[in-house]
C-alpha cells in the first residue's frame, strides 16, 4: 500500500544526495505504479530540487519532461502544482544549457512552453530573459544581450531568482561585457554580507577568480579564489567553481592545487554534467600540466596517491604516471569543450581551454586593483617537536604508529614514509596534507613558553639541535584543524617533552599537545597567533605586531606609537581585535570596519591601512627593530577620521565584546573535561568549585526572564566516584536552594571548574587542566 | 455625524467580543450606505479580526466573502499596499478558521488554500504560511499532505505575512509530535520554553501540543506537569476551549475534582461559543469527564450541574456529552475523510 507520508518521513531523515536521490526514485516509481498523480508530480519535484542542488543537475534534466508529462494530462492538479512546475522548470532551464546533447533548437523550445505558461499563469518574462542572457553568452552575444536588457526592464515577481542570485548574475554579465568597475560596483552588497542564499556569494567569488584569471591578474584572481574556496567547500555542485581553483592554483601555488585535485576526484567521477566535467577536466589538466613541468626527475612524474588509483589510468611499476592523468583530463576537456562549441555554434570553450594562464612568476607583475585586500595566501602551519635525548623515531616508526592509532574522526588515507613521512588525513570530506620530517637545528627556536611550559623543558629542546618538523596548511576551520594537527602530534610523538608553533612563536608543553588533542575546545583564536612587542629605548616607543595570522591567510596587524607606559593596553587591544578576527574567518579589506571597541563615552571602530600611510606622517619609528614580516597598521575610526590608536586616545581600558562562540567553547570544554577534574579531585586538593546551571522552571523562568541559573558550588566530598558540592551563593529565582544546599556535580550540570591540587599556588580550571599531568608526575 | 475614523477609535472602548461586534456591523452598514469603499473594506476588516481573536470565528466566516469581493471589485483597494497586506493576513485567518467549520467542505477548504497560494504568489511573498496552515489542517485529513507541506514549509523562508518565528517552532512541535518524534519535538520547542520566542498564544499552545502527546501516550505525570503551566493561562478564555477540553480529560483520568472546578468555570463559554470545532473538543473531553463520573457513580460535590441539561444522575450527564460529543466528531470525520476525532473520543474510556 502505497504512503506517501512514510516516504516523506523516510527522504527527510536522509543525508542529501544519493541517498535521497535513490529514495524519492523508490517513491516516484510507486506513485506511478498507484497512479497517484499528485504524488507523481510531488515526488518527482523534490527529486528535481535534489539532483539540482545537490547532485550534479543530470538527473533533474531526465526527469524534468516526465513531471511536465504528467502535470499537462492531468488539469485537475493545476491549481496545485503550476508553481512547482515553473519552480522546477527554472531550475531545469537554467542547467539545461550544459548538457549538449540538448540542440539549442529544444532549448529554444522550452523556453517558449516556459514563456507561454508564465504568461498564462499570469508572471512576468523577467527570469526567462534573465536565463536565456546566461545561456546565449556562449552563444551569440547579441541575443545575450539583448536578453539581458529585456530582463532588466521586467520587474520582479514571485518567480524571479532572490534578489543574492539575480545580483550575482548582474555582476556576472557585467564581467562578461568586460565592465569591470561596474560589476564590483554591483556585488557591493555580496561582499558586505547584505545579500546571500546558499550559492551567493560562493559563486560570485568563483566568477571573478575566473575572470582575473584569464584576465592574468593572478593577484585579483588570488584573493576572490581564496574566498570562494573558504565557501564552496567539496559540494559536487560547486565542481565548476573548483575547477577554476584549480587552475588558479595551477599557476599560483600548484601543491594546493594538488590538494585540491585529490580531494575532487570522486565527485568529477560520479558528476554526468558536461559543462562541469569540461571545466574539471581542463582545471586538472592545467593543474598536472604544471606538475609534470615542475617534476625535477622521471619519478617525480608518477604518483602512488590511493585516490588517483579511482581514475581509469593504468598503474605502472612506479606508480600512476601523472603525464598520463593530464592526458586523460586533456582528452575529455577537449572533447566536452568540442561537443558544447558544436551546439553553441561557436569556439568559446576550446578557445578557452586553448588559452594560456600567467606563469607563477608573473604573479607580482600582474595589474593589482585599488583595493587592498585583508585575505592573503595562506602559509602553512610549522610546528617544530623536540624528544627526550636519544629518541628517534624513523619515518617508517611513525607510520606505524599513525596506522595503528588513527585519531577519532580521522580517516587515515595514506602513511607514505620515504625520506619525510606524507600523511593524507580526511576529516568530514576534507583533504588534509601533513608532512613530517628531520631536521638538525642549531639555532636556538624562537618562541616563548606559554601554557606553563616550564623553563628547564623549554631549554631541554633548545639544547637538542634534532627536531622533528611538522608543517600542514590549515583549512576553513583553523580551530578544529589546528586541534585535529594536536591529535596527529599526540599519536605520532607520544613521547614528546614540547611543542613550539614557528609561526606564533608558542612552544607548548607535552601535556597541552595532549590535553588538546582529548579535547578539541582547548584551542583558542589565541593559540593561532602570537603578539611580538619591540621597543626604542631612546624615543619610549614600543611596536607590537601579531605573528602567525597568515596561516589563516589573514595579514599580520600591527600596532605603532605605543609605548612603554601604556604597552599591555594596547597589546590586549591588538589580541582581542586578532582574535575577533579569527573568529570570523575574515580579515576585511583595508578601510573596510574589523572588530569594535567600548569606552565609556561610547564605540569605536578599527580598520587598517598600509604602513607607509602612517610612517610619512613619522607615526612609525624607523629605528625600530621591525626583524619579523611586518604587516598593516591596525586604525581607529572615530567621528570619520582614521587614526593610529596608539596616538594617546586611550585614558581608559576598552572593553571589547564577548564572543557567544567562546562562551559555548569553554562551556563545552567544562563538560567534556569533567573526567579530568572529578579524577583531579580523588587526589588530595586543597579547594575545588564548579559553576552548576539550574533550569528553571517555565512559570519561574517567565517572571525572572532567564530560563537558566548559573551558581558557584563548593566542592564539599567525593564519594563513591560522585562528586558533590555545597552552594556558594544563592539567587531568588531558586528559592529552594539557598546557599550551602548540596548538589551532585555532572558533566551535565558543571559548565565550568577549577581545582587547586594540595601544595600548588594557584588552581587549575577546565582550560589550563593538562597541567594536572603533572600531579601524576 | 462622527468621521469614519472616530467611529473606528471608539471599539476600543467597548468590551471585546459580541458589544464590539455589534458596533463594527453598524459601522460596515454606514459604510456601504456612504459608499466609502475604503472603509468598507476596513470595517469589514476591523470586524473579522475581533471575529477572529475574541470571537468564535463563525461571523469572520460570514464577511470574508463581502470584504474579497470587495477588494476585488476595486482596483483603487488592490493599489493600496497597506490594504493588500491586510487582506492577506485575514486570508491567513480564514485558511485557519475554515476548517473549524464542518459544514464547510474540503474542496471548499482546498479553493481557499489554492487562492491563498494564488494571492501570495501573486504579491511576491513567500509560501512558508501557506504550506504552515495547510499542513496544521491535513494533519487530520491526510498525512501524506501533511508532511509534504510541513518540509515544504521548513524550507520556505519567513516574511511579514508568515506567523513569526515563535508560532513557526510551534508549528514544528505540533508535527514533530505527530509523527511522534519528541526528541525534535523537544528541541523545536526550546527557545518557546525558554522564553526567547513568545507571542499571544505561546507558550500555552505549545504545552497544550504535549500535553495531548503525553495524553495519548499514558504518560500522566508529564502531561499533568505541562497542564499546571497551561491551565491558568487558558482557563476562562474562549479562545482556548479545545485546551480547556484536553485538560478535562486529563483531569478525568487524574484528577475528577479539579476537572469538576475546570468545568464549572468553562461550561458557559461552551454553551456560547459558535465555533463547532472548540465546541467538538470540550465536548471530548467533558466527555471523558463525565463518563469518570459516572463509573464512580457520584458527581463530585464541586459540579454544577447545568440545569438546561436536566440530567440527575451522573450516568445521564455522561450519556449526554458522549452522544454530542460523538454526533460533532463524526461531522468533522466525515469531512475530513478520517476517524480522528471519533478515536479521540475513544481514547480515554471507564
Amino acid at each position: 500500500m502505497f504512503s506517501a507520508e512514510h516516504h516523506i518521513q523516510t527522504i527527510h531523515n536522509l543525508e542529501h544526495g544519493k541517498a535521497r536521490l535513490d529514495a524519492l526514485n523508490a517513491a516516484i516509481t510507486e506513485a506511478d505504479a498507484e497512479s497517484a498523480h499528485n504524488w507523481r508530480i510531488y515526488f518527482r519535484y523534490e527529486y528535481i530540487e535534489e539532483s539540482i542542488f545537490h547532485d550534479d543537475s543530470y538527473k533533474a534534466v531526465i526527469r524534468f519532461p516526465e513531471m511536465l508529462a504528467v502535470f499537462d494530462e492531468h488539469p485537475e492538479l493545476e491549481d496545485d502544482y503550476y508553481d512547482d512546475i515553473l519552480q522546477a522548470y527554472k531550475w531545469v532551464l537554467e542547467n539545461m544549457q550544459d548538457y549538449y546533447q540538448i540542440s539549442r533548437e529544444e532549448i529554444e523550445k522550452y523556453y517558449g512552453d516556459y514563456e507561454r505558461r508564465c504568461r498564462k499563469y499570469g508572471y512576468s518574462l523577467r527570469v526567462a530573459h534573465l536565463k536565456k542572457s546566461s545561456f546565449y553568452k556562449h552563444v551569440d552575444r547579441a541575443l545575450a544581450i539583448q536578453e539581458f536588457e529585456a530582463y532588466q526592464r521586467t520587474p520582479r515577481d514571485a518567480t524571479s531568482d532572490c534578489k543574492a542570485c539575480e545580483t550575482s548574475q548582474e555582476m556576472k554579465f557585467q564581467l562578461y561585457l568586460g565592465n569591470e568597475e561596474e560589476a564590483l560596483h554591483i556585488a557591493q552588497p555580496l561582499f558586505n554580507g547584505e545579500l546571500r542564499c546558499g550559492e551567493v556569494p560562493h559563486v560570485t567569488y568563483g566568477g571573478l577568480t575566473s575572470y582575473y584569471l584569464y584576465k592574468g591578474n593572478l593577484k585579483e584572481a588570488a584573493y576572490y579564489g581564496a574566498r570562494c574556496e573558504r565557501m564552496i567547500g567539496n559540494e559536487p555542485e560547486f565542481l565548476n567553481y573548483l575547477a577554476i581553483l584549480m587552475e588558479l592554483y595551477s599557476c599560483i601555488n600548484p601543491a594546493h592545487g594538488w590538494r585540491l585535485f585529490k580531494q575532487s576526484i570522486e565527485n568529477f567521477l560520479n558528476c554526468h554534467n558536461p559543462v562541469n566535467r569540461m571545466y574539471y577536466a581542463g582545471g586538472a589538466y592545467r593543474l598536472l600540466s604544471v606538475i609534470v613541468d615542475l617534476a625535477e626527475g622521471p619519478d617525480d612524474r608518477y604518483s602512488r596517491s590511493q585516490l588517483l588509483r579511482l581514475l581509469p589510468v593504468p598503474e605502472e611499476e612506479k606508480g600512476i604516471s601523472l603525464e598520463k592523468v593530464r592526458d586523460y583530463f586533456y582528452g575529455i576537456a577537449l572533447e566536452q569543450a568540442g561537443l558544447l562549441d558544436k551546439r553553441n555554434g561557436t569556439s568559446y570553450f576550446t578557445d578557452r581551454l586553448q588559452k594560456s594562464l600567467p606563469k607563477p612568476d608573473q604573479m607580482e607583475k600582474t595589474e593589482s586593483s585599488e583595493v587592498l585586500h585583508g585575505l592573503i595566501q595562506k602559509r602553512p602551519t610549522m610546528l617544530a617537536v623536540s624528544l627526550p635525548e636519544g629518541s628517534q623515531p624513523t619515518m617508517e616508526n611513525l607510520a606505524q604508529r599513525l596506522r595503528e592509532a588513527v585519531p577519532e574522526g580521522l580517516e587515515l588515507v595514506s602513511a607514505v614514509a620515504e625520506d619525510d613521512l606524507r600523511i593524507m588525513v580526511r576529516r568530514e570530506g576534507i583533504l588534509y596534507e601533513i608532512a613530517v620530517f628531520r631536521a638538525e637545528v642549531q639555532e636556538p627556536l624562537r618562541a616563548r613558553p606559554v601554557a606553563g611550559l616550564r623553563m628547564e623543558t623549554f631549554e631541554l629542546m633548545q639544547n637538542n639541535p634534532c627536531k622533528y618538523l611538522f608543517t600542514m596548511e590549515l583549512g576553513d576551520a583553523p580551530l578544529p584543524d589546528y586541534a585535529m594537527m594536536m591529535q596527529v602530534m599526540a599519536v605520532l610523538f607520544p613521547e614528546m617533552l614540547c611543542m613550539a608553533d614557528l609561526l606564533t612563536q608558542h612552544a607548548y608543553p607535552a601535556s597541552w599537545v595532549r590535553y588538546a588533542a582529548q579535547y578539541p575546545d582547548t584551542v583558542t583564536p589565541s593559540d593561532l597567533f602570537g603578539l611580538y612587542l619591540s621597543g626604542s629605548d631612546e624615543t619610549g616607543e614600543v611596536w607590537i605586531t601579531t605573528i602567525g595570522m597568515c596561516t589563516m591567510g589573514m595579514r599580520e596587524l600591527e600596532i605603532v606609537g605605543a609605548d612603554h607606559k601604556n604597552y599591555d593596553l594596547f597589546a590586549d587591544m591588538l589580541d582581542q581585535i586578532a582574535q575577533q578576527c579569527v573568529e570570523r574567518g575574515i580579515l576585511p579589506d583595508a578601510g573596510a570596519p574589523m572588530a569594535n571597541a567600548r569606552l565609556e563615552e561610547g564605540g569605536y571602530q578599527f580598520t587598517w591601512a598600509k604602513p607607509e600611510d602612517y610612517a610619512a606622517e613619522g607615526t612609525v619609528a624607523a629605528e625600530m627593530e621591525r626583524d619579523v614580516p611586518s604587516g598593516v597598521v591596525l586604525v581607529l575610526t572615530d567621528d570619520g577620521a582614521k587614526l593610529p590608536p596608539a596616538s594617546g586616545l586611550f585614558e581608559e581600558e576598552p572593553s571589547y565584546p564577548s564572543s557567544n562562540r567562546e562562551f559555548y567553547r569553554r562551556l563545552r570544554l567544562a563538560k567534556a573535561a569533567f573526567p579530568v577534574f572529578r579524577s583531579a579531585l580523588e587526589k588530595p586538593f586543597a579547594w575545588a568549585a564548579a559553576r552548576v546551571e539550574f533550569e528553571l522552571d517555565e512559570e519561574t523562568a517567565d517572571k525572572f526572564g532567564f530560563g537558566i541559573e548559573l551558581l558557584w558550588a563548593e566542592v564539599s566530598r567525593v564519594e563513591n566516584g560522585k562528586v558533590y558540592a555545597a552552594l556558594a551563593e544563592e539567587s531568588e529565582a531558586l528559592p529552594d536552594l539557598p546557599e550551602g544546599s548540596e548538589v551532585e556535580l555532572t558533566a551535565d550540570n558543571v559548565v565550568a571548574w577549577r581545582v587547586q591540587p594540595q601544595g600548588w599556588e594557584a588552581a587549575v580550571t577546565e582550560t589550563n587542566a593538562h597541567r594536572l599531568e603533572e600531579v601524576e608526575a | 455625524m462622527p468621521s469614519f475614523e472616530q467611529i473606528e477609535s471608539t471599539f476600543s472602548t467597548l468590551d471585546r467580543g459580541v458589544p464590539r461586534l455589534t458596533a463594527i456591523r453598524d459601522a460596515i452598514h454606514e459604510a456601504d450606505r456612504q459608499q466609502d469603499i475604503a472603509w468598507m473594506f476596513w470595517f469589514r476588516y476591523d470586524y473579522l479580526e475581533e471575529s477572529i481573536f475574541c470571537g468564535d470565528r463563525y461571523y469572520a466566516m460570514i464577511i470574508f466573502p463581502e470584504m474579497l469581493s470587495i477588494y476585488d471589485k476595486y482596483p483603487v483597494l488592490q493599489e493600496n499596499g497597506r490594504i493588500r497586506r491586510s487582506l492577506l493576513i485575514a486570508f491567513k485567518w480564514i485558511v485557519e478558521a475554515a476548517p473549524e467549520f464542518p459544514q464547510v467542505s474540503r474542496e471548499e477548504i482546498d479553493s481557499y488554500f489554492r487562492l491563498f497560494k494564488r494571492r501570495l504568489i501573486e504579491q511576491g511573498c513567500s509560501l512558508s504560511i501557506y504550506y504552515m496552515k495547510r499542513s496544521l489542517f491535513y494533519m487530520h485529513v491526510d498525512r501524506g499532505i501533511a508532511a509534504a507541506c510541513f518540509y515544504r514549509f521548513l524550507d520556505a523562508p519567513l516574511d511579514s505575512i508568515s506567523d513569526g518565528k515563535a508560532l513557526y517552532h510551534d508549528q514544528q512541535v505540533q508535527f514533530y509530535l505527530s509523527v511522534d518524534d519528541e526528541e525534535k519535538a523537544l528541541r523545536a520547542a526550546e527557545p518557546i520554553f525558554s522564553g526567547k520566542l513568545t507571542s499571544n498564544s505561546l507558550p500555552q499552545s505549545t504545552y497544550h501540543d504535549f500535553i495531548r502527546y503525553y495524553l495519548s501516550r499514558g504518560n500522566y505525570d508529564e502531561a499533568c506537569r505541562y497542564a499546571r503551566m497551561t491551565e491558568h493561562r487558558v482557563n476562562g478564555d474562549p479562545y482556548y476551549l479545545d485546551v480547556i477540553g484536553t485538560l478535562l480529560s486529563l483531569a478525568a483520568l487524574t484528577d475528577p475534582v479539579h476537572g469538576a472546578a475546570l468545568f464549572n468555570r468553562n461550561y458557559p463559554l461552551f454553551a456560547a461559543s459558535r465555533n463547532p470545532w472548540l465546541r467538538m473538543l470540550f465536548l471530548i473531553g467533558a466527555a471523558h469527564l463525565t463518563a469518570r463520573f459516572a463509573r464512580d457513580g457520584a458527581f463530585p460535590e464541586s459540579l454544577c450541574c447545568p440545569a438546561e441539561l436536566n440530567a440527575q444522575t451522573p450516568a445521564a450527564l455522561a450519556a449526554w456529552f458522549a452522544k454530542e460529543a460523538e454526533t460533532s466528531a463524526q461531522k468533522f470525520d466525515a469531512r475530513n475523510g478520517t476517524d480522528d476525532y471519533q478515536q479521540m473520543l475513544r481514547q480515554v474510556q471507564f
